[in-house]
């Protein structure tokens, strides 16, 4: 049991660094969204692995999936209003303030 | 963990009814007619019934724990709905379509932050700020400019990492404390706590934009729109710094030296950061925005201050004094950083420079002063709220012996004031730079004349932090 | 309560001032004019038999459960420095009807007024910071609106640098108000409770330093000595001369006030290598000060420089008189030092105010461009000259007063480093000479044309202070006592 919780949780984590590295690295909207749900999903499977007996890490888990769908649901409509205006969806592409 | 055990719970949630209400309200109106004027006053007269009913009404300190109604929560409820009061009517100068979504966000924003206050649990907590979170990215690019849409953009990324962090930080907090409930944590195992710490700092730490995740803010606030850069910065910013007392203060139980490490370095890095950032920059709002993340700085030393006074055992009453420190500050700084960002509203150009504003003093002495008077508080000048906000924080780390702290914080403090003075230097040169108009409506000057009014009235009654100091009470005992 | 009463009155005026549009430098004038009969009266009734402590203290509690006062009063010291203030200002109102001046102006320079008088008179910590914050804001602006070339940078230098002084006063004050608490167990900003002498002597060593620190680094800007006086000459310079004769004559007041009317209850904090570097620091700042005013070439900004020269003898009599401890010489330096704080700002005001007169009528303040104005101008240069004889130190006039008590109670405590002293007073002497020579005196340099001479009224207004001064000069024996038994009530 011990062995597999930190097997887990090591999967966990390694799912959390891929996820933050493909935010980092990539420089398309569409990449950033993927890795960020892989970066929220790994918080979820934490969360089930550390609940135990208990069901709030699950209540949360539930909630999580949700959120993180609505959150979804904005950052594709912000991509599309970039598209609109921009022509690409290149994060890369937003400069303006550094001038 | 019922709602419906506390007695007069009715009177207690109807706060949080106001303001849903009036939100579905809109929604409802708003597919009939496009009304700016009727979505605005009702928004504020239900923001306005809010804020009365959190004032007064009798709490009950024997509360659930899902919910929990006392005057430490109603207090933040309260500066919360004033930060959304403030922006109601100066959002509507620059909003041209789609109106009734923009005040039915705004609506539920507030609710959002309404649900955060009155709690003490970490999931309705975490539901309640990514409510206020999703918000708001949609109010940052609501405007849809070229700029708007970027600050939406880099605020979003980052948002959603930062969701990332604090999920994945909960699920540790969780392993460590068995609970989520703040106010029972009882067992502890320190690893987990440890890794939960980092990953909570830097989830709620997006947020607050303190200094290594600050970049964000500095774009976001530059690229929106002025009220809603003002409501960034205020009700969105002490709503993380309202969680982040909560669950740093109570939370972490036997991690007090980790707890001030990690906080003190991170304030020392925020103020000094911020503050020289400020120094060179030439854009009003980026420096604005710098001057946030170095205001930032000063709050979170509440953070060390209170981890250090418990892990050396003293009494409940330095603590509570701190505490009360930090809520004073977050109270003050509503009304300095929201009016200093609405001020800007009167310029008739976008991302305005410093030269823009030459000329104000003598084009519109009025809104010139109240400008004036906030950026005075900003820089912590006595007779104005800043000082009064500044000086209690600094006072409340001497008293825990903290005095190198408060040495670094005073001296970045009078750092700041070269940069806030030089604003004030332009707005009263004879002759104006350039040709921007400087608008004089009613609507422009009446919300930043009243936040100086407040922040003066602030600044002369100094000893305000002793009305403070009872709420303190319920967050901590003793 | 009276004190309260004209604190309020004053604060009221000011904002009056503001509203009064075309009227307000008529209605500032009749303002400053009736402070300065109340303050004078006030004075009178309640100095009488002065023998040490606080008069006049008026304490309204603002909550009772935390011992919350705004408490004020005044003592022998601070008397007769709210005498002064209050002479200066009306001075520099009057001299500003020459120019052309809005309500904001006056409205400022009441500001500046009130919160001189609001340093002066609170014996509540706090209060005392808060003011000595405030009077910056109004003097900022007034350089920055009415100041001459460069009044940008000079006002955000002024205000930047001072503020930084003060930054280290405030924390200072806390360590104070914090060990005070961690002692007694009461927090308290009173001043009487804070610096009372059974407090003070359980101060530990480092925080005694902390706290020294802080509120020396702090008082000596704003004095200001040798290596913290940077802001001083441009800010003299460019403000519009009005504004300073009050900074010169007013704000200049703060300083002093600092060193005697707080730091003098803390005495028991210095330790003596403190002390002797402060020697030191007064010595250097004499010389410095008086090499440095040799070399001007405007006038305004020599009498800039002198000002802060003669700022170095106050310390000195700071210094020397804690070192002293008790006794005749301790009265005698310490009385020395306050008289040369109230001497001096009621020299500098006239010096002021009579290169303003030179200005105005001449044209120009530089000394290439003057020369033999007492042709045509008589009676503004001898007046001129009794100022410009004051600053320098002659018997018989109020500077000298000052200096001489200075010398002679600081040659037990510092020894032979008097001969410092005395070398920077020659150079004094010197260039104030040579400068009343070249501008004054000598030739008539004809491309001024035709001067005017001051008209009756100037003529009246400039004369009592010159009198004044000379009164102080022949006749100190009334302030002298109030100075001594205010020190002697301190050990």
């Amino acid at each position: 049991m011990m062995v597999f919780m930190v097997l887990a949780e090591s999967l966990s984590l390694l799912l959390f660094v891929i996820g933050l590295y493909g935010v980092m690295s990539s420089k398309v909207g569409i990449k950033m969204l993927i890795s960020i749900e892989i970066l929220v999903n790994a918080g979820v499977l934490n969360l089930v692995l550390v609940a135990g007996s208990s069901m709030q890490p699950i209540i949360l888990a539930l909630m999580v999936i949700a959120i993180s769908a609505a959150e979804s649901v904005v950052g594709l409509s912000i991509l599309v209003a970039i598209y609109r205006k921009f022509g690409k969806v290149n994060i890369s592409l937003l400069k303006e303030m550094k001038e | 963990m019922t709602l419906i055990a506390v007695p007069g719970w009715l009177e207690s949630i109807l706060p949080m009814i106001f303001v849903g209400f009036a939100g579905f309200l809109i929604l409802a109106i708003g597919m009939k007619v496009d009304s700016g004027k009727a979505f605005s006053s009702i928004t504020f007269v239900a923001l306005a019934l809010s804020l009365v009913s959190v004032v007064w009404q009798s709490y009950d300190p024997v509360a659930g724990s899902l919910v929990t109604f006392n005057p430490f929560n109603a207090y933040f409820a309260a500066i919360l709905i004033i930060s959304s009061l403030f922006v109601t009517f100066p959002a509507l100068r620059n909003l041209t379509e789609r109106r009734d979504i923009f005040y039915s966000l705004l609506l539920f924003v507030t609710l959002g932050m309404l649900v955060a206050s009155f709690t003490m649990n970490l999931v309705v907590m975490f539901v309640a700020f990514e409510a206020v979170s999703i918000g708001t990215y949609v109010m940052a690019g609501f405007h849809k400019t070229r700029r708007a849409l970027e600050a939406s953009a880099k605020y979003f990324f980052t948002g959603a990492v930062s969701t990332g962090f604090i999920v994945i930080g909960l699920s540790y907090y969780f392993q460590a404390t068995g609970t989520f409930d703040l106010t029972a944590v009882t067992i502890v195992s320190r690893i987990p706590l440890l890794t939960a710490l980092a990953f909570l700092i830097i989830g709620f730490g997006f947020k607050l934009a303190i200094f290594p995740m600050h970049q964000w803010a500095i774009d976001t606030y530059d690229g929106s729109e002025n009220s809603v850069s003002a409501l960034l910065s205020t009700g969105s910013k002490i709503l993380a710094f309202m969680i982040m007392l909560k669950l740093f203060v109570v939370g972490f139980p036997l991690l007090g030296q980790s707890v001030f490490i990690f906080f003190t370095i991170l304030a020392i890095l925020t103020m000094t950061y911020g503050n020289i950032s400020a120094l060179s920059e030439t854009r009003l709002k980026r420096l604005l925005a710098y001057s946030s993340v170095a205001q930032a700085g000063y709050m979170i030393l509440v953070f060390s201050a209170v981890a250090y006074a418990q892990y050396n055992g003293m009494s409940a009453g330095y603590i509570q004094f701190i505490v009360a420190a930090g809520m004073l500050y977050s109270l003050i700084y509503i009304f300095m950083k929201g009016g200093a960002f609405l001020a800007l509203n009167s310029i008739g150009k976008e991302n305005p420079g410093l030269e823009d504003i030459s000329g104000m003093g003598t084009r519109s002495p009025a809104l010139a002063l109240s400008f004036t008077v906030l950026l005075l508080a900003l820089a912590g000048i006595p007779l104005t709220g800043g000082f009064t906000a500044k000086a209690w924080l600094f006072l409340s780390l001497i008293n825990v012996k903290l005095w190198w702290l408060a040495v670094i914080a005073i001296l970045n403090s009078a750092i700041s004031v070269f940069y806030y003075f030089r604003v004030i230097s332009y707005m009263y040169r004879k002759e104006p730079l350039s040709g921007v108009i400087i608008s004089t409506e009613k609507s422009v000057i009446v919300p930043v004349a009243l936040a100086a009014a407040i922040v003066v009235a602030l600044g002369i009654y100094f000893y305000v932090i002793y009305f403070i100091l009872p709420f303190v009470g319920f967050l901590v005992g003793g | 309560m009276f004190l309260a009463f004209i604190f309020g009155l004053l604060f009221a005026i000011s904002l009056v001032t503001f509203l009064t549009g075309r009227y307000s430098s008529r209605f500032a004038m009749a303002g400053s004019v009736l402070i300065l009969v109340l303050v004078a009266g006030y004075l009178l009734e309640v100095m009488q038999g002065y023998s040490g402590g606080i008069t006049g203290k008026y304490s309204y509690p603002l909550n009772a459960e935390y011992q919350i006062f705004f408490s004020v009063g005044i003592n022998g010291f601070t008397g007769p420095l709210l005498l002064a203030a209050a002479i200066v200002f009306p001075l520099s109102i009057y001299i500003s009807l020459k120019e052309k001046y809005d309500g904001k102006f006056y409205g400022l320079m009441m500001l500046a007024e009130t919160g001189l008088f609001g340093v002066l008179i609170s014996r509540d910590m706090i209060l005392f910071y808060i003011f000595w914050e405030f009077v910056l804001v109004p003097v900022f602006f007034l350089i920055l609106m009415y100041g001459g070339e460069g009044r940008n940078s000079v006002a955000l230098k002024f205000f930047v640098y001072t503020h930084i002084g003060s930054a280290l006063i405030l924390l200072a004050i806390f360590s104070l108000y914090a060990y005070y608490f961690s002692v007694y167990g009461i927090y308290t900003m009173q001043m009487s409770a804070l610096t009372q002498p059974s407090f003070v002597s359980q101060i530990p060593l480092f925080w005694e330093l902390f706290i020294v620190a802080g509120l020396m680094i702090g008082f000596l800007v704003k004095l200001p000595v040798f290596p913290f006086h940077a802001w001083l000459p441009d800010s003299y310079d460019v403000a519009p001369y009005p504004v300073t004769v009050a900074i010169a004559g007013g704000l200049s007041l703060m300083g002093g006030y600092g060193l005697f009317g707080i730091m003098l209850g803390l005495k028991s904090l210095f330790p003596a290598l403190v002390l002797w570097i402060l020697v030191g620091i007064s010595i250097v700042s004499l010389i410095y000060f008086a090499l440095t005013a040799m070399f001007q070439t405007s006038i305004k900004r020599m009498m800039a420089y002198a000002s802060a020269g003669s700022m170095g003898f106050v310390l000195l009599a700071f210094a020397a008189g804690i070192m002293e401890e008790s006794g005749v010489e301790y009265n005698l330096v310490l009385s020395g030092g306050m008289f040369q704080i109230l001497a001096h700002a009621i020299i500098i005001s006239l010096l002021f105010v009579n290169i303003f007169f030179i200005k105005l009528k001449a044209g120009t303040d530089t000394l290439g461009g003057l020369g033999g104005i007492y042709r045509e101008a008589p009676v503004l240069s001898t007046i001129m000259l009794g100022g410009l004889l004051a600053s320098l130190g002659l018997p018989g006039l109020a500077g000298f007063i000052g200096e001489f008590s200075i010398l002679g109670g600081s040659f037990q405590a510092i020894g032979y480093l008097i001969f410092f002293v005395i070398f920077s007073m020659i150079i004094t002497a010197s260039y104030h000479i040579w400068m009343a020579q070249r501008t004054l005196y000598g030739p008539y340099n004809e491309h001024l044309g035709g001067i005017r001479d001051l008209s009756r009224p100037e003529m009246a207004v400039l004369g009592a202070v010159l009198i004044l001064i000379l009164v102080l000069g022949v006749f100190p024996s009334p302030l002298f006592s109030l100075f001594s038994s205010y020190a002697g009530g301190i050990i």
